[in-house]
């Protein structure tokens, strides 16, 4: 396993987690691990296999090989218990038009088992947070690509998740959403939820996320903190990723193309 | 622009090839059976014109028709046919025009302003005029098809039985081009100026359900005809027939521009012709003219139309959504008998159901049924029964009672099928969030199967009392075909649903795209197989003891004893559905990958 954090179990697991379709090994046995309270990065050029692996880590694909645990649980086995740990935001966060705010979050509750009296509480929270309680009776269709990753954000939260995933939290967001984001995750990885992200901004990882794994074909080619992967000789954590997944070299033609 | 419309026509047409090339082979196997098909239809129905107008035109037909109009003059009978048979072309157009009148507005809508690619284009620098061509012809294609195989092949036989030649099969093409510019011209202004006032995607849900409306019409209509045909069918209204071919209507100088060519008839040709071809031209032209300003606003109005507000109460929190609202208590009282996570999914499909439009389009073709044969009851005698003695009575008074229940049961089939078939398709690209959650595939049909059957336990019993109030049904007999109403629905309904989300379709653009081919055949097969089943062991054997004691004096107590049996076998295999179809379903949901 990649990381260790002494005595504590991790949250996230994967075990040469593998994907294959047809011929093309998407991932191509993948180890990690993720403790409670930690913030992941996950980078990697396109087409390398992030959204495959956090699928397999969800459940919502079937790994060709390999485990994947969230708390302990199998998320093949007892998928149940894994995925009630679970919260999850996908880059493209398809909701049900014709619900609205409120009904959507009602829906989660019941989806999560959450208490109503609590849901209602914290579904009230979370749309305040997210500014969308003046917006709540209106249906999801007519939302923005911003107000539904924010909607969806609000329904992954409602129930404390204990493994929190997010794939391109930020993409569309206007810089003060960007910003709360950050700012929610920290405050939800200090309560001691894992959190698990894929992103494309080098900035955003370089300064929340206390480990980085880096993804490129398939394969986990780098992991530690931004100190250890420092440790090789390249300056930031661009620089690093470029050398590591090739893009240096592509620069480079870029710079003399211009 | 000729160059930017080759540019996306060529695109067009790789999407086309790399579609079909790099489809799956079954699907290659699909189009060529359905390519066969259209073929043997079209080569059909181009010999069977070709055999009627030859039949009607021959001197047999003639010397029969004489001899009919000698033996009663009071029939009226024309001593002519030839007026009749030049109508054709003219009658055929017409009813085409009707058609394509009805379809090219919605058609027009989704090509113009629904297709995935619009966005691209709108913003490419691309003449907006040649987005529109493209985009235009792309939406008739499905209509000219539909004329090439169906239409032409009725013209071209009408052409070959009348002995006309070359001259007339390539008017006959060339009018075939021409005839949906004019309805599609019409109904694409008509779009562009609908869209200003009206989200295109709320327009095409309004044309789903006229288009429904329509279809439920026409099926009205159908209903009455043995009442209605007797007095339409007659020789004098074949006359009024010659009113389609009044030079007042396009169809009409299409159908004279052709029966011209056919006669070699140039200057009757050039004028009806021209007339025709100068019309759809125009009509074109005129959108063509209109797009360039109308298409862009209309696109630029769809990206600024927010969503629909509900209807707002100060301080409404999740607390006091989570009270059932007066609308909602229904809901709630039958949501409480499932678990905690079935009952989530199935009040949140209960509000997101009403809310489509396009859902409650595929009610109103079994609400109208409804209708329909509720008004035959009411208005039909019930003297069946009573014009058979005794213990026959008796039996036909059985046989009623067990149709009441066989209509009742088909009215709440059709609307359960819709409901239950799509219940997982009708998720999307949303379905992640059930794939996502900790519930399990059971909790999920369960949930879905609560609205699915709903149709049963309420519209089927409505129909069931108020038939058996008209027919006069004991309360026995009615507890009877209450029970099979039930107990049938839940069989189909489970299977309906479960084979639903075992070959599920989640990609979909189009509402009418929800459940998939596999989906829907093997529905039908296995729920009839059930209901031959069911209906045969609860119905047949009580009808089996009885015939034995009658004939072969068997024991008098055997129909009871086979009713009892009966029972036992149907509820059996309504638990072998139940269990079957949840298993599929389940199996199915494991399956789906995201």
């Amino acid at each position: 396993m990649i990381g260790d954090n002494g005595g504590t179990d991790p949250m996230i697991e994967a075990g040469e987690l593998q994907k294959q379709y047809g011929d093309t090994l998407a991932v191509a046995g993948i180890n990690l691990a993720v403790y409670p309270g930690e913030i992941v990065g996950f980078l990697g050029p396109n087409g390398a296999g992030k959204t495959t692996t956090i699928k397999m880590l969800i459940g919502l694909l079937r790994p060709s090989a390999g485990v994947a645990r969230i708390g302990g649980f199998d998320i093949q086995r007892r998928p149940l218990q894994a995925k009630a740990l679970i919260g999850y935001v996908p880059d493209q966060p398809y909701l049900p038009e014709k619900l609205t705010a409120y009904e959507f979050l009602q829906f989660m509750a019941g989806l999560y088992r959450v208490e109503p009296a609590a849901a209602a509480q914290r579904g009230e929270e979370l749309l305040r947070l997210f500014n969308l309680t003046e917006r709540a009776d209106e249906l999801l269709g007519g939302y923005s690509h911003g107000m539904r990753q924010k909607a969806a954000l609000a329904g992954a939260l409602l129930h404390n998740p204990r493994a929190f995933f997010l794939d391109e939290p930020t993409v569309g967001l206007d810089p003060r959403s960007a910003r709360l984001i950050k700012d929610i995750l920290r405050g939800v990885a200090d309560r001691g939820t894992s959190v698990f992200m894929s992103t494309h901004i080098l900035e955003i990882a370089e300064r929340m996320c206390d480990r980085v794994f880096i993804i490129d074909k398939g394969r986990i080619i780098a992991a530690g903190t931004l100190e250890e992967l420092r440790a090789g000789g390249a300056g930031s954590l661009e620089d690093i990723f470029l050398e590591l997944t090739g893009g240096a070299e592509e620069a480079a033609i870029a710079e003399a193309l211009s | 622009m000729l160059n930017a419309i080759w540019v996306l026509v060529r695109a067009r047409l790789l999407i086309a090839r790399n579609t079909f090339w790099r489809g799956k082979v079954r699907r290659k196997i699909g189009i060529g059976l359905l390519l066969l098909l259209v073929s043997a239809a079209a080569w059909g129905l181009y010999n069977f014109t070709d055999f009627v107008v030859r039949g009607i035109n021959s001197p047999q037909f003639a010397t029969l028709l004489r001899e009919a109009a000698a033996q009663d003059p009071t029939l009226n009978l024309p001593a002519d046919v030839t007026p009749f048979l030049q109508l054709v072309p003219s009658v055929v157009l017409f009813a085409a025009l009707i058609m394509l009148v009805f379809s090219s507005f919605s058609s027009v809508l989704s090509s113009l302003y629904l297709a995935g690619d619009i966005d691209m284009l709108l913003v490419a620098p691309v003449p907006m005029r040649a987005v529109f061509i493209v985009k235009f012809f792309d939406g008739l294609l499905p209509q000219y098809l539909l004329l090439f195989a169906l239409l032409g092949p009725v013209l071209l036989g009408y052409g070959q039985g009348m002995d006309y030649g070359l001259f007339y099969i390539c008017t006959a093409l060339l009018f075939l081009l021409l005839l949906p510019l004019l309805p599609a011209g019409l109904g694409a202004l008509l779009v562009m100026i609908v869209v200003r006032v009206i989200p295109a995607r709320r327009a095409r849900d309004i044309v789903s359900i006229l288009g429904g409306l329509l279809g439920v019409g026409f099926y009205v209509i159908t209903q009455f005809v043995p009442e209605v045909a007797p007095r339409v069918a007659n020789v004098q209204n074949l006359e009024t027939l010659l009113q389609l071919n009044l030079p007042l209507l396009p169809s009409a100088w299409a159908g004279r521009a052709l029966t011209a060519a056919g006669e070699r008839d140039l200057p009757t040709l050039l004028v009806y012709g021209g007339l025709f071809t100068l019309l759809s031209l125009v009509t074109f032209t005129g959108c063509l003219l209109v797009a360039a300003r109308l298409y862009y606003i209309g696109w630029s109005n769809m990206a600024i139309q927010g969503g629909r507000v509900r209807p707002k109460t100060p301080k409404r929190g999740v607390e006091q959504q989570t009270r059932p609202t007066p609308r909602f208590r229904g809901a709630a009282v039958w949501g409480a008998l499932l678990p905690d996570q079935a009952r989530a999914v199935f009040l949140k499909d209960w509000r997101l159901f009403p809310r489509d439009l396009r859902n409650l389009q595929q009610l109103i073709f079994p609400l109208a049924l409804a209708a329909i044969w509720t008004f035959r009851l009411v208005t039909v005698d019930d003297t069946s029964a009573a014009a058979f003695p005794g213990e026959d009575a008796q039996l036909v008074r059985t046989i009623e009672n067990t149709g009441s229940a066989g209509i009742a049961f088909f009215v709440c089939l059709t609307l359960a099928n819709a409901i239950a078939g799509a219940g997982i398709g009708r998720e999307g690209r949303a379905f992640w969030l059930l794939k996502l959650a900790p519930i399990s595939g059971l909790h999920i049909l369960l949930g879905k199967l609560a609205l699915a059957y709903l149709p049963f336990p309420t519209v089927g019993t409505l129909f069931l009392v108020l038939l058996a109030v008209l027919r006069g049904a004991t309360v026995g007999s009615f507890l009877t075909g209450w029970a099979l109403l039930l107990l049938l629905g839940l069989g189909t309904t489970c299977i309906s649903l479960g084979l639903g989300a075992a070959f599920p379709k989640l990609d979909w653009e189009n509402p009418q795209q929800q459940t998939t081919f596999q989906a829907g055949c093997l529905s039908i097969l296995l729920y009839s197989f059930y209901l031959l089943l069911v209906v045969a062991a609860i119905v047949g054997l009580p009808f089996l003891g009885a015939f034995l004691v009658g004939s072969f004096g068997a024991d008098p107590r055997l129909p009871l004893l086979l009713t009892f049996v009966g029972w036992i076998v149907g509820v059996g295999l309504t638990v072998l559905a139940v269990w079957g179809g949840l298993y599929l379903g389940i199996r199915g949901l494991d399956r789906i990958e995201l």
